[in-house]
Formats: C-alpha cells, sequence, structure tokens
C-alpha cells in the first residue's frame, strides 16, 4: 500500500511543505537538520498537526481521518511511553485502544516484546528502562496493532553511543521485515545512509532532494545536501584552460579539472563539482608527480567513526579528506598541523547547468 | 551548618507563630473535658456530626465529578474567554461565603432563576434541605478542586496526548488509562481540600440551606448554635471539627509545603 | 539552633499566662471630657428604633458617640459575661438580663418596651396563613428563631399555651439566629411563615403581617440596664434615662413597640 504525501502545516511564520511518495517496503529517511521541519511532517501524516494537502495510503485519503483512525504506527522521539502504565500495558494499549481484549492484547503485547526487546521486564515501569530500551518498547508498540505504515522519529536521539550499532541492526531487521511503507526521520547521516533506500532532505520547511544516497551522493543539490553525504561540494565559474583542461573558480579557491566533452570551450558560470573525500590523499611534505590539485593547510578537525577518519582542511577551497584511522596515525596527523592535500583532476565530477539532478 | 536566623525575623515568626496557635490551645484549655464524653455522645453532637459527614462526602464527589472535567476544559480548551471562565471557578473561593449562600438564593431559590422553574415543574425544592446543604458546600469547594486538577493537567505533557491519539486511542480512552493516572496525586489533593472546605462550610450553609437538626445542621451551624446557651458545649464540638482539620493537614503535609 | 528555642518558650509563657489570667477584663476609654464613647449591646429587634435613639442621643449630648453592637439577647449576654466592653444592654428577654446581672451586674435595671409577636408571610402568601392555627396547614414551610434565641423562645412558648406544638413544630424548616433572619427569609419567599416581633414589620412594608389576638399572643418585655465596671457609668446611665423617658418611649412607639408594663 504505496504512501503518497503532499502537505502543507503553517506553524506561526513558517510553512513547511513536504512532498513525496513511499512505496511498500521501501523505507524513506526524511533528513534535515534540527527544525527543519522533519518532526512536524511527521506529525502531519499521523494526523496530528494542522495540515492542509493530500495524504493517500493505497488510494484511500487519511486526511479527513482522525490520528487513532489512521493505521499509522509511530515510535516516537524519546519513546514517549505512558509513565503509569507498565511496558506490558504500554505495549498491549494500540490494541486495547482498538477495542481488543485484555488477554489478547496481553499475549500479543509479549510476542512482540518477546521479538523486540527480550531483555525488557514486560512488568517494568518506562522509567526504569535505559534509552535503548525505551526505543525498543516504543518500536514494539508501534508495531503491536499492525499498521500499515511505519513512522520512526529520530530513534537514536536518547540512546548512548554503545547502544546504536545494536539499535541499529535491530532497526534494520524490523524495517526489512515489516511490509508497508516506512518513514524514517533522522538528523544522522550514518543513520540514513545505512537503514534507508531513499532520502527525502528537508531545509527550512521544503524538500531540496530526494533521492538513494548515492544519488544524493553523486550529485547534491544543496551545500546541505552535500554535508549530509559527507561529499565536498565546491560551486564557480568554469573557465578554459589548456587542451582538455579547465579551472573551476569558486570563491574559496581555484580546481584544475577534466573540461567535459560535449561542454563548448567557453566560461561557463555556475558550475558545481563534488569530490569525494576518499579520493583525497594527504601529505606531510609537498608532493610531487601526477596531481594537478595540490592544497596547503592546516588540519582543522579530525573525526573518527569506526575504522575511517573525516579530517576537516582549512585549505583554498576548505576540503574534507577521508582516510583510514591507521593511515591518520602513520602519517602523525592531527588538529593545527601544516598538511598537503592532493587529487587528480579528474576525481572532481562537474555538474553543468542544464545537467542537474532531481529534486523531487 | 544551620543558617543564621535575623532576630526581627525570629520575633515575628514566634507571634505569627503564637497567633495561630493559642486559639486551638485555647480550646484545648478551655474545653468541658469533665463532661465532654456526656457531650459528645449526646444526640446534637452526634446527630450533626453524622450530617456534616454526610454532606461534607457528598459534596467532595459532586465538586470531583464536575470540578474534574471542568478543570480539563481549562487547561487544554483553546476557545476565547477561558480567563473569565477560569476567574468565574474561582469566584467562590474569594467571594463571603454568606454572599455565596445569597447568590445561590437568587439562582436556586424556591424563588430563583432556575429554582422557581425547579419548584414549578419538578417540584423540586433545594432549600431548607439536605440536598441544599450539600450544594451550597459545592458550591465553595469545587474551586479548590478545580485548581489543583488544572495544576495537574497543565504538568502533563500535551505530547502524550497525542502519541495516544496516533496509537489508536479516542480521547476518552487517554483521559481514563494516561491522564488520570498521572494526575491522581493532585487529584487526590485538590479533593482532600476540598473535603476540608466542604466541612467547615457556614455561612453559605446557613443562608441557602437554612439551620435545621438532623437536616442542615452540620457541625460549624451546630457550634454556633450552642455558642447561645452553652459556650463550653460549643467548644467541646469546636474540638471535633479542629481535629478533623488537623487530620487533612496531616494527609496532606508533603503537598502543601512540599516538604515533610 | 539556640536561637529558635525562643519559639516554644514564648509559647509556653504565653499559654501559662492565658490560663491565670481572669475571664473578664473591663476595657478603659480614653475618656478625657473631650469626647466620650458609649457602647451599647442591643437585640436586633431594636435595630431600627435603637439607631435613630441614638443620633438623637448623639445631637443631645455633643462629643458623644455611641455605638451599638446588635444581636441575639441571649449572644450578647454570653459575649458581656466573658468579654465585658459593653456600657449598657438592652435585651429582649428578662432571662438574657439575669444572665448579665449575675456576672458581671447591672445598674438601673428598668422595663422599657414591650413586644408582641407576629405571623409574616410572603406578600403573596403562598401558604394561606391566615391564623396561628393555620401554621399546623400540612406541607406550610415556617421559619422560627432558634432555641435560646428570645424570638424563638417566645414563640415556642405561645405555641405550647396554644396546644399547638406537635402540629406546628414538624411544618419548622429552619431555625434562624435572630429575628432579621426570620424576617429575610420570609421575604425572599423562600419560606411561607415566620414568626417574628410587631416591631419588625412595623419597618417592613414588604412582607404581611398575620396579627395574633391578644389571648393567644405572649408579650415580650425589654430591660435596659447600665453594665457594672462600665468606664462610663454617668453616661450610660443617662443613656439608659433617655430611653426610659418620654423622647425614647415616643422613638419606640414609633418603631412599632408596646410601653413598657408599668408606667414612669
Amino acid at each position: 500500500m504505496p504512501l503518497d504525501v503532499d502537505v502543507e502545516v503553517r506553524r506561526g511564520e513558517r510553512t513547511i511543505a513536504v512532498a513525496f511518495a513511499v512505496a511498500d517496503g521501501e523505507t524513506v529517511a526524511l533528513v534535515g537538520r534540527n527544525g527543519a521541519g522533519k518532526t512536524t511532517a511527521l506529525e502531519a501524516i499521523a494526523g496530528i498537526a494542522d495540515a492542509t494537502g493530500r495524504v493517500v495510503l493505497d488510494g484511500r485519503s487519511l486526511m479527513d481521518q482522525p490520528p487513532e483512525r489512521r493505521g499509522i504506527g509511530v515510535a516516537f522521539q524519546d519513546g514517549m511511553l505512558f509513565p503509569k502504565l507498565s511496558v506490558l500495558e504500554n505495549v498491549a494499549f494500540p490494541l486495547r485502544a482498538a477495542g481488543t481484549g485484555r488477554d489478547r492484547a496481553r499475549d500479543r503485547a509479549r510476542e512482540v516484546l518477546g521479538e523486540l526487546a527480550p531483555t525488557v521486564d514486560p512488568n517494568a515501569r518506562p522509567r526504569t528502562l535505559s534509552g535503548g530500551e525505551r526505543q525498543r518498547v516504543a518500536l514494539a508498540r508501534a508495531l503491536a496493532a499492525e499498521p500499515k505504515v511505519l513512522l520512526l522519529d529520530e530513534p537514536f536521539a536518547a540512546v548512548d553511543a554503545e547502544a546504536k550499532p545494536e539499535l541499529r541492526s535491530l532497526l534494520r531487521r524490523t524495517l526489512a521485515s515489516f511490509e508497508g511503507p516506512r518513514i524514517l526521520v533522522t538528523h544522522d547521516p550514518v543513520e540514513a545512509m545505512t537503514l534507508a533506500d531513499r532520502l527525502v532532505l528537508l531545509e527550512d520547511g521544503r524538500v531540496t532532494q530526494t533521492g538513494t544516497p548515492d544519488d544524493v551522493r553523486h550529485r547534491p543539490a544543496t551545500r546541505y545536501a552535500a554535508e549530509f553525504v559527507g561529499t565536498n561540494l565546491f560551486e564557480g565559474e568554469l573557465v578554459p584552460d589548456e587542451e582538455g583542461v579547465g579551472i573551476l573558480r569558486t570563491g574559496g579557491g581555484e580546481l584544475t579539472v577534466v573540461w567535459p566533452e560535449h561542454l563548448v570551450v567557453a566560461p561557463v558560470a555556475d558550475v558545481r563539482a563534488t569530490l569525494s573525500p576518499a579520493e583525497i590523499a594527504l601529505h606531510r611534505e609537498e608532493p610531487h608527480g601526477s596531481p594537478r590539485n595540490v592544497f596547503r593547510g592546516a588540519v582543522e578537525e579530525v573525526a573518527t567513526v569506526g575504522g575511517r577518519a573525516r579530517i576537516r582542511l582549512r585549505t583554498v577551497p576548505p576540503l574534507v579528506a577521508e582516510l583510514t584511522t591507521g593511515s591518520v596515525d602513520r602519517l602523525g596527523i592531527a588538529p593545527g598541523h601544516e598538511v598537503w592535500a592532493s587529487c587528480k583532476a579528474v576525481e572532481i565530477r562537474l555538474m553543468v547547468p542544464g545537467d542537474e539532478p532531481d529534486t523531487l | 551548618m544551620q543558617r543564621r536566623l535575623p532576630l526581627s525575623f525570629i520575633i515575628l515568626g514566634t507571634i505569627g507563630a503564637a497567633f495561630v496557635a493559642l486559639p486551638v490551645i485555647g480550646l484545648v484549655l478551655r474545653a468541658p473535658w469533665g463532661r465532654i464524653l456526656e457531650i459528645l455522645t449526646g444526640p446534637g453532637a452526634s446527630i450533626a456530626l453524622r450530617l456534616s459527614l454526610e454532606v461534607s462526602l457528598l459534596a467532595t464527589l459532586c465538586a470531583v465529578v464536575f470540578g474534574v472535567p471542568l478543570a480539563w476544559i481549562l487547561a487544554r480548551g483553546t476557545f476565547r474567554g477561558r480567563a473569565i471562565l477560569r476567574a468565574l471557578v474561582i469566584l467562590p473561593l474569594v467571594l463571603p461565603p454568606v454572599v455565596a449562600g445569597v447568590g445561590l438564593l437568587q439562582a436556586l431559590g424556591r424563588r430563583g432563576i432556575v429554582g422557581g422553574w425547579l419548584e414549578r415543574i419538578a417540584g423540586i425544592q433545594l432549600t431548607f434541605t439536605t440536598a441544599g446543604a450539600v450544594v451550597a458546600a459545592t458550591f465553595v469547594s469545587i474551586p479548590l478542586v478545580v485548581l489543583s486538577a488544572e495544576a495537574g493537567f497543565r504538568s502533563v505533557d500535551p505530547r502524550f496526548e497525542r502519541a495516544a491519539a496516533v496509537l489508536g486511542a479516542k480521547p476518552g480512552y487517554t483521559l481514563r488509562r494516561v491522564i488520570l493516572p498521572m494526575v491522581a496525586p493532585q487529584l487526590v489533593a485538590g479533593a482532600v481540600l476540598a473535603w476540608a472546605r466542604a466541612l467547615g462550610e457556614f455561612g453559605a450553609t446557613i443562608t441557602f440551606a437554612g439551620n435545621l437538626e438532623g437536616r442542615t445542621q452540620t457541625l460549624p451551624l451546630a457550634v454556633f448554635q450552642t455558642l447561645q446557651t452553652d459556650q463550653e458545649g460549643a467548644i467541646a464540638l469546636s474540638l471535633v471539627l479542629v481535629i478533623l482539620s488537623i487530620c487533612v493537614l496531616v494527609a496532606l503535609r508533603n503537598r502543601i509545603t512540599g516538604t515533610g | 539552633m539556640r536561637r529558635l528555642m525562643v519559639v516554644p518558650v514564648v509559647l509556653t509563657a504565653l499559654v501559662l499566662g492565658a490560663c491565670s489570667s481572669s475571664s473578664s477584663t473591663s476595657a478603659s476609654t480614653s475618656g478625657s471630657g473631650g469626647s466620650t464613647e458609649l457602647t451599647v449591646f442591643a437585640a436586633s429587634s431594636l435595630t431600627a428604633a435603637f439607631n435613630q435613639i441614638g443620633s438623637d442621643f448623639e445631637a443631645a449630648n455633643a462629643g458623644t458617640t455611641v455605638t451599638f453592637n446588635y444581636g441575639s439577647s441571649t449572644d450578647l449576654a454570653t459575649q458581656i459575661g466573658s468579654e465585658g466592653t459593653a456600657d449598657v444592654f438592652a435585651s429582649a428577654s428578662g432571662t438574657a438580663m439575669d444572665t448579665v446581672a449575675k456576672d458581671p451586674g447591672v445598674e438601673d435595671r428598668t422595663d422599657f418596651a414591650t413586644n408582641q409577636l407576629v405571623i409574616i408571610t410572603p406578600s403573596d402568601d403562598p401558604g394561606g396563613i391566615s391564623s396561628l392555627e393555620d401554621l399546623a396547614k400540612p406541607g406550610v414551610q415556617l421559619v422560627l428563631g432558634a432555641e435560646g434565641v428570645p424570638v424563638g423562645d417566645y414563640a415556642r412558648q405561645m405555641l405550647d399555651e396554644q396546644g399547638l406544638t406537635k402540629q406546628v413544630m414538624p411544618n419548622v424548616v429552619s431555625n434562624e439566629p435572630d429575628d432579621a433572619s426570620v424576617v429575610a427569609k420570609v421575604k425572599s419567599g423562600e419560606a411561607d411563615a415566620g414568626i417574628v416581633y410587631t416591631s419588625d414589620i412595623a419597618s417592613n412594608s414588604d412582607v404581611r403581617g398575620v396579627t395574633i389576638p391578644t389571648k393567644q399572643n405572649v408579650v415580650a418585655t425589654y430591660p435596659i440596664a447600665a453594665v457594672t465596671g462600665s468606664s462610663n457609668m454617668d453616661v450610660a446611665t443617662s443613656f439608659v434615662d433617655y430611653v426610659t423617658g418620654t423622647q425614647g418611649e415616643a422613638t419606640l412607639k414609633q418603631y412599632g413597640f408596646g410601653p413598657p408594663p408599668s408606667s414612669g
């Protein structure tokens, strides 16, 4: 049962206008900075925001239905477990609210809890649970009444770093086995990239790009998109240089690029280009050899996730490089150090106007 | 380390304490301890006590039944004029009880706006009846329930109600299973305060319901009447009310000050 | 810590002091020639009449202010006994005056007026009351003064003397603390009937009065006296004289009171 969303919510001065579709068995990550309107969009779909527009599930409009009749399961940020009910009663809540008898509801709740949160005591009160346990119970509660659509709002927000990997794999399994459309709201790139089939990027209440993680990585439409997928993005004027070579003049520096084959050899304005951080090599001394692009600058920040390190460089233009932590140690790179960054011209992928990526 | 208190505060505080303690101490000292059992087990006293308990408990029940939904409307409603409604509901708290009684007469007396109609159409009269005493006591104690319950409802994160709705619960079910358990302590505190107020109610009762032994003469009215002829007897009856009040305070000690 | 010990010490001292103090004190007013304050405790049935008498007395005695404390005579008698701030006491019953005479004592006691009882009903007489016997009709809602309040005692005495107690008492729906409250309940139409003094309806045109024949009626005798221990004894006796004198009697008659039992 595919979900089709095209809603507008007015919150004070701001308007949030979101439109996208989710197919059965597809996980869409609704991503954006805090305050971009992700949770508002979610609330509009769930029916608890004052929204206008369309929310259509399998051809049936949900807009005129009150939230309790939309058949949407939601796991809320912070869990939002009811404090005066036990874990079991919380999970049984959607079933009981729909009129299911107490025993049957509790049996089903026990079943779901056993799958998703086997180590949690069903008779415990929510306040005794850890952040990760609360999320599991919230997920169980969302799934207990077998909803047609699953919405997850920032599932990792209140979870410790150590508990995240386990929760992530649980979510992956759960999402995979859920047959209907699924929407995951998050601001964290790692969560989105690992769990979602498609991304919908929200900036200032508007959708700026949709696509698979790869689509966005190769052709980010905005600076935020590029930041989100962790790629370098440049914008500027492209001018011809030698035969087959061009210079991209950005506000923050110049890059040597390969002139696109089909492009007329003349200056072009408003050209954008991406450079994958993995394609940048770092050196403690000035390198010699083939790379056309060599930049010198100080290391601003080194952030490690798993075995990989992302290094932010104060070069001209500013760059983000990615190395293995092993390489970082070998090179002895730390914030404040001067390094040389180099990359081949051919690694810089140009996006010429008229050649834009999809935004909807 | 004990905080140092300024001497002026100690003096003023002591006077304040004495001011409050002395009437109670006076009652205890001047009570006719020799006759007290005889007085308190006599017919007049036990009738008044039984009636007082009956009226105050019924009034508390009514205050809760009508006050809690009202508090919910005030806490969650978005209509205009909410501030006026809240002021109206709190009014009985600040109104002199006799004035409340006069007002009740105009509304529910035999010639009142609604009361007259009640008597003509349904043959129901509230003045001079026990029901009338309950009405008077409810009127003055409902604000206590509303104040406490509204504060309780306001302290509940509205996101819980939205979550419950999304999970499939109709508003009534959400209230019953999620919200009310969360505000139970405040509801109990409000009910106990209401009961204490209803128990001590005098001005509105004597003005609206009248004063007749066994029907409308609650303990405070009995004290007032006994005072005319038997001061010691009045002191004995007063002690009963003091003891009941102390029980209320002990029951609520943590809620009132927030400390033990 | 030591400083807080002050609190229980002071409280104990106050309590001990309270135990041993005498139950009545005499208030002293600053009567230094210039202005005198006279406090008069009077039965509530005397309210209208005495307010008039009070202003007349003040006019005749420049520099004197008369303050009234109205209430049920028995109630006032108790207050005088325990507080003793009254200079003059005018009662609706001899019994109340006797109480004050015992403690703290009275001077110049004189009977100054009489009053009789009357049945009152709302102006539209919903109960159909035309006689004392009508009060026994089933369904009549009757309001009396409470026992212990003179107007209540007199009413009960009267019903008793007429042999109507058993029939009428079941119709009583409320015992009011004073006659003014009885009038209020009947005036508003809440009660079908009440029994008060004739003086109460002299100043009240909104109620209907049903005269009780003298042979059925009781006569209430009102005594007045200066209270022993008053710090304004001269002014007090002067006030008593005024009330019992021609001026006072005329005002009382104007307000519906009967003459005192013995002329003079």
